[in-house]
């Protein structure tokens, strides 16, 4: 069926993507696998509508953010697989290197680890995150900024101008 | 790009690399399980709901207008559901090693189907409503589970969806279906529900693996059914709640959910001379907005917000309530952990 097979490339297109973010997001593989699973199967269910907004993935991703915030519906999931299937195998470790962001990413405030992600990871304009979280344009700027500082301290690195890319990405 | 966004890069590629992800048939499967289980999660809802409202007639309201529906099922009317109502038969198809399938009519020209077949070797049971295709189910084994003989699955779908930008209130027509498989020795099923309807329904019996099947379609959102089994004498012979119920841990007086630290809560009060059918209409578009129903005793809701995205929304309908003089509320943990803050 053509509604299948283009929700099919949708999937196989977007699923990597949204992965990626939301391990960020998360800091574990296994819950942004389950996170990214469910958003998906959401969008199937309604595919019909979905497919017509212009970018399809940002309703997932938004869905995924949410159930993220879920936590106590996501640690109940997360229960219920272990039962059904048993611990889920082990990954194998990142490098140093890449862990030592996971970490830093961890320790951001909520928000300011959603902004960090869907701006710098997702490409999302400040504007828009701010409709998304519900917090004003000003207000998002400052998380990325606090965000960036703080990450980059957490790294061992120097501080960049922690605005200079909000602002250009922003118009 | 500078070292920060090229490490994000690279966290979100190695993490793409390795994550086990299933076919996008497997999850368009699980999409169609998800319209029906979702409603029948807010069913469990629903049972509290009922609670406070001491019987009246609330929750699975007709909410699907004018739409032409089947004659038996038109008698659905609470006016004349004193008695149990029969259902209408299902057309019945058969297949090998005790493939079957049940189907009946639905709105506008659609059909229900209820099904048990093989795929890739495994049993599977499907419950589907056509056009929309929004359905459950599920595989596994080899046999119907004994976990599920005796026990109705209803679920409907409709409505609006979680994680939708513009909420709509649950406006538009719903379609409900409630099916299951009960012993061999059933002449009858009846299904009852939370306003207290009975529905009767005469399940087909599947020789192969000495089960009977049936299923129910109702132009509504009927998400929750205790089935009672009658052998042909009209004796009781199994009576059992559905599945989510015993999941969820919820019996009738029992939370919806666990309340965590951190979550937004919401104390409200109705107006003596509100309705319940609009109390149960209000609580149900505050739910669509992301609010969840954890306790009702007497005129007093308590309802939970887990994602802080949600607070406005439902705070803005609470709002327009009270000023209109339908409800007083208070929202009595109004941070949840992951709101934004000005800093």
């Amino acid at each position: 069926m053509a509604a299948d097979d283009e929700f099919d490339r949708f999937y196989l297109g977007a699923r990597g993507r949204l992965v990626g973010q939301l391990f960020a997001l998360t800091g574990d593989l296994h819950d942004a696998e389950d996170l990214v699973q469910e958003a998906f199967a959401r969008a199937a269910a309604n595919w019909k509508r979905i497919r017509a907004y212009e970018v399809p993935e940002a309703w997932v991703r938004r869905v995924a953010f949410n159930l993220a915030h879920n936590r106590g519906r996501r640690l109940k999931r997360h229960a219920a697989a272990l039962v059904r299937l048993g611990r889920p195998p082990e990954v194998p470790p990142m490098s140093v290197d890449l862990v030592a962001l996971v970490q830093a990413l961890k320790a951001l405030p909520t928000p300011q680890r959603e902004a960090v992600v869907l701006h710098h990871m997702a490409g999302v304009p400040v504007d828009q995150i701010a409709a998304q979280l519900g917090a004003p344009v000003g207000t998002v700027k400052s998380w990325l900024s606090r965000g960036r500082v703080s990450l980059a301290r957490r790294l061992g690195e120097r501080p960049t101008n922690a605005l200079e890319g909000v602002e250009a990405s922003n118009g | 790009m500078d070292e920060l966004d090229r490490r994000l890069a690279t966290i979100a590629r190695v993490a793409a690399d390795r994550a086990d992800l299933p076919e996008a048939d497997a999850v368009r499967r699980r999409g169609r399980t998800f319209a029906l289980r979702r409603r029948a999660v807010q069913g469990a809802g629903a049972l509290a709901l009922v609670v406070g409202l001491a019987g009246g007639y609330a929750v699975a309201t007709d909410r699907s207008g004018p739409a032409p529906v089947p004659e038996a099922v038109q008698a659905l009317a609470p006016a004349v559901a004193a008695e149990p109502i029969r259902m209408p038969p299902a057309q019945v198809t058969r297949g090998a090693k005790g493939a079957m399938e049940l189907r009946g009519p639905t709105r506008d020209g659609g059909t229900w189907s209820y099904k048990l077949h093989y795929e890739r070797g495994q049993l599977c049971e499907d419950s589907e409503l056509a056009p929309g295709g929004a359905g459950g189910g599920g595989c596994g084994g080899q046999s119907p589970d004994p976990d599920q003989l005796n026990r109705a699955h209803a679920g409907c779908s409709g409505g609006d969806m979680e994680g939708d930008p513009t909420p709509n209130d649950g406006a538009g027509a719903y379609d409900g279906l409630i099916t299951g498989y009960v012993s061999p020795q059933a002449a009858m099923v009846r299904l009852d529900l939370l306003d207290g309807r009975k529905l009767l329904v005469e399940p087909v019996l599947n020789e192969h693996f000495d089960i009977k099947l049936f299923g129910a379609w109702l132009p509504e959102c009927v998400s929750y059914a205790d089935t009672v089994v009658l052998d042909a004498a009209g004796k009781v012979i199994a009576s059992r709640p559905p599945l989510s119920t015993e999941l969820l841990g919820a019996h009738a007086q029992d939370p919806l959910a666990p309340g965590l630290p951190g979550d937004g809560r919401v104390e409200l009060r109705f107006a003596d001379d509100v309705p319940s059918e609009r109390r149960t209409g209000f609580l149900q578009a505050i739910e669509l907005r992301g609010a969840e129903l954890f306790s009702a005793e007497g005129d007093n809701y308590l309802l939970v917000i887990q994602i802080t995205n949600h607070v406005k929304g439902i705070t803005d309908r609470l709002d327009q309530a009270r000023k209109a003089g339908l409800l007083q509320y208070e929202l009595t943990r109004p941070v949840p952990s992951s709101a934004p803050t000005t800093p």
